[in-house]
């Protein structure tokens, strides 16, 4: 047995590894890995995936979605992207950490092998390249990139990973039996998040393209990823007949240019201050190097995404944003191909120290320590952050009263709060939610104290229209067969089984009409079952009958 | 199996205990308010679920490619075919919350088997 002799570079990897954790989830999470509570989740599509998550574990399997998700429907087929959430129960049923830290755990350690994998690439094209680019992605977890993570693009992150894979196993396409790798990367990109398995799809061609314009072994090559592809097809067969008729059917691909993601930040070019610049730099030495005919996967990999992460203006939407998300380790070789190359002209001796020296430094500059960031104008960095998000002790114990001592078929209706507008934060409860319309709520009430009719809208994670088996192979869309879940209709209060309401707000006058409809249903016998200093939760044990 | 093997494998078990330390006591500095059990529990748990089952995949490929890239892309690798194989499995009707004993131990068998298999048909020449 020998111990293996310790090198600078493995100092140099723990440091890095240590930096990524602490900068990614260690601070974010006030330094715990178990929280009683969904904990960090700052948007509502992070509760989608937990509750997703839970509600695989509570089936058994993806065959179908939980009813809880689909209106009460319980042969909705099981139509994301599996992977994430079946990764994140075995985890959590492994490491004994609840399901929303599990799946959260996983996205930082997404994020984290994707670095250590590009700093791979880079290194086989030169070490110290590779050594100068690795600082860079600590920006990985600091502004726009960070939302990736904190507000739930958490199956394009993942997925990401299996595409640096991608890129990682194209590097080494001369390997042995290359094909299986190349395959199993393809297959984990499809089903964790199929967009980025077409972007990987976009490099391979790319890549096909530079080796036939350049003579490198292309028709050895092609074979290669032809069966890679082949395999890949044959292992993601099912789900993509399932993405076919989905996600491909209902969201068709349409021209049009958006420059800012609807919903959450958007990860700009020049947020990098002068590193932009030196990116910029890097990019046009890979392409002239390119040009050279002095093509390898770093050099095209990083001309790749910096082009796929613009196409939203060629109609790829959303998806060219989140691959902006990954940008500190997708352009990071241009930092480190800029920086060395420029300096090699100076000094003609290079040595390692030098490049661990720079790494140094730049890391010095991202982490922002002891403020030098914020005291040279433009550069990048790190701010510390720490948040429990949205969900707090107090909803998460009403919810999980709802949980354990309600029938899963109540129907629950949710009054004003003022996160209820994030209306997947509403599935925490696992039971069918409904959602008073608040601006109905406050006029109609300010109109007639004892008014029973509100607009009140049903809530789910409805997206391809809650895809059903028609046939073996003919799909059918719940959504499109009823209109019985239309939006915007008056419905009657005293229609459900329990009223879920908050105490507090950051407008004092919202809760008094919550207080005015809890009153009214106390004067008509309704009992409060759970009450804390947050939320309280009344039972309306005669639905249907008279209650306001 | 040749002695050269089997002195790799020897010293890539001390080479992934060393790992195993590393990332306890680097968790622990980390994420000091949670127990070191649950810290421990947490790490065994990749190891099993990731590590240990990517590093015999990726055994195959000894020759080139070191031990340091054989971990960071096996993990991942592991990652990618145990989510695949419990989605696809579940379909099938074995319970998902019974998979994190079950696939990772058919994956560290299927890549024993490999392992065993690329060793038996490889040259010793190639080897060192």
């Amino acid at each position: 047995m020998k111990f293996p002799k310790i090198k600078a570079e493995h100092i140099f990897l723990i440091i890095m590894l240590t930096i990524l954790i602490w900068t990614g989830f260690a601070n974010l999470w006030s330094n715990q890995l178990t929280h009683e509570h969904p904990y960090s989740y700052l948007a509502g599509d992070a509760f989608q995936h937990w509750v997703r998550t839970d509600g695989i574990k509570q089936t058994g399997n993806y065959r179908y979605r939980v009813d809880f998700q689909t209106y009460g429907y319980d042969d909705v087929i099981g139509d994301y992207p599996p992977i994430l959430f079946h990764l994140a129960i075995i985890f959590s049923d492994l490491s004994n950490l609840p399901t929303f830290d599990a799946i959260y755990f996983l996205i930082f350690l997404s994020a984290i092998l994707a670095s250590f994998i590009m700093y791979l690439i880079v290194k086989d094209m030169n070490r110290h390249v590779a050594i100068i680019s690795f600082p860079f992605m600590v920006l990985l977890f600091s502004g726009a990139s960070y939302s990736a993570y904190t507000w739930g693009h958490w199956p394009s992150v993942m997925s990401q990973l299996f595409l640096v894979g991608i890129v990682w196993s194209i590097k080494n396409i001369d390997l042995k039996k290359s094909y299986l790798l190349i395959a199993a990367f393809f297959t984990a990109s499809i089903l964790t998040h199929t967009s980025e398995a077409i972007i990987g799809f976009f490099f391979v061609l790319f890549y096909l393209a530079v080796q036939l314009i350049l003579k490198k072994d292309f028709k050895k090559k092609f074979k290669t990823l032809f069966i890679a592809g082949i395999i890949s097809f044959i292992t993601s067969l099912y789900y993509l007949f399932i993405f076919k008729n989905t996600w491909a059917f209902w969201q068709k691909y349409q021209f049009n240019i958006i420059k800012e993601t609807g919903g959450s930040p958007t990860v700009q070019f020049w947020i990098y201050g002068i590193f932009s610049i030196i990116i910029l730099v890097g990019f046009l030495i890979s392409v002239v190097l390119l040009a050279q005919k002095k093509s390898n996967t770093t050099i095209l990999s990083t001309i790749f995404f910096l082009v796929i992460g613009y196409t939203n203006y060629i109609g790829f939407h959303s998806r060219a944003f989140q691959i902006r998300f990954w940008w500190p380790i997708y352009l990071a070789p241009a930092i480190g191909i800029t920086i060395y190359y420029g300096l090699k002209i100076i000094i003609k001796k290079w040595n390692s120290s030098y490049s661990y020296g720079l790494a140094f430094v730049l890391l010095l500059l991202f982490l922002n320590v002891g403020g030098v960031a914020t005291a040279i104008p433009q550069i990048p960095s790190y701010q510390e952050f720490s948040t429990p998000g949205t969900m707090d002790p107090y909803r998460w114990q009403a919810y999980q009263w709802i949980h354990e001592n309600t029938a899963q078929d109540a129907k629950m209706l949710f009054l004003y709060g003022d996160i209820y507008g994030q209306t997947n934060y509403l599935l925490s409860i696992k039971r069918v939610p409904y959602k008073i319309d608040f601006d109905d709520l406050f006029t109609s009430l300010q109109k007639n104290q004892s008014e029973r009719y509100f607009i009140i809208n049903i809530y789910g994670d409805n997206v391809n229209s809650y895809p059903y088996w028609k046939s073996p192979f003919k799909f059918g869309y719940h959504l499109r067969d009823t209109d019985e879940f239309e939006h915007g209709l008056k419905k009657d209060i005293c229609d459900f089984d329990y009223y879920i309401y908050d105490k507090v707000s950051r407008d004092e006058r919202l809760p008094q009409f919550n207080l005015l409809l809890a009153s009214n249903f106390k004067n008509k016998g309704l009992e409060e079952v759970f009450s804390n200093q947050i939320v309280s939760i009344i039972k309306n044990p005669t639905r249907g009958e008279p209650c306001v | 199996m040749s002695l050269v093997s089997k002195e790799q494998l020897k010293n890539e078990a001390t080479y992934g205990l060393i790992l195993l330390v590393i990332f306890i006591v680097l968790f622990k500095m980390l994420f000091y308010s949670e127990s070191l059990l649950s810290i421990v529990r947490v790490i065994a748990s990749l190891f099993w679920m990731s590590i240990i089952p990517g590093y015999l995949l990726m055994f195959y490929w000894r020759s080139k490619l070191n031990f340091l890239e054989r971990i960071i892309i096996g993990s991942v690798l592991s990652m990618g075919i145990l989510g695949t194989v419990s989605y696809y499995i579940g379909l099938l009707g074995l319970n998902v919350n019974l998979h994190y004993l079950i696939l990772p131990l058919l994956i560290i068998a299927c890549g024993i088997y490999l392992s065993y298999i690329s060793l038996k048909h490889t040259p010793h020449k190639q080897e060192e």
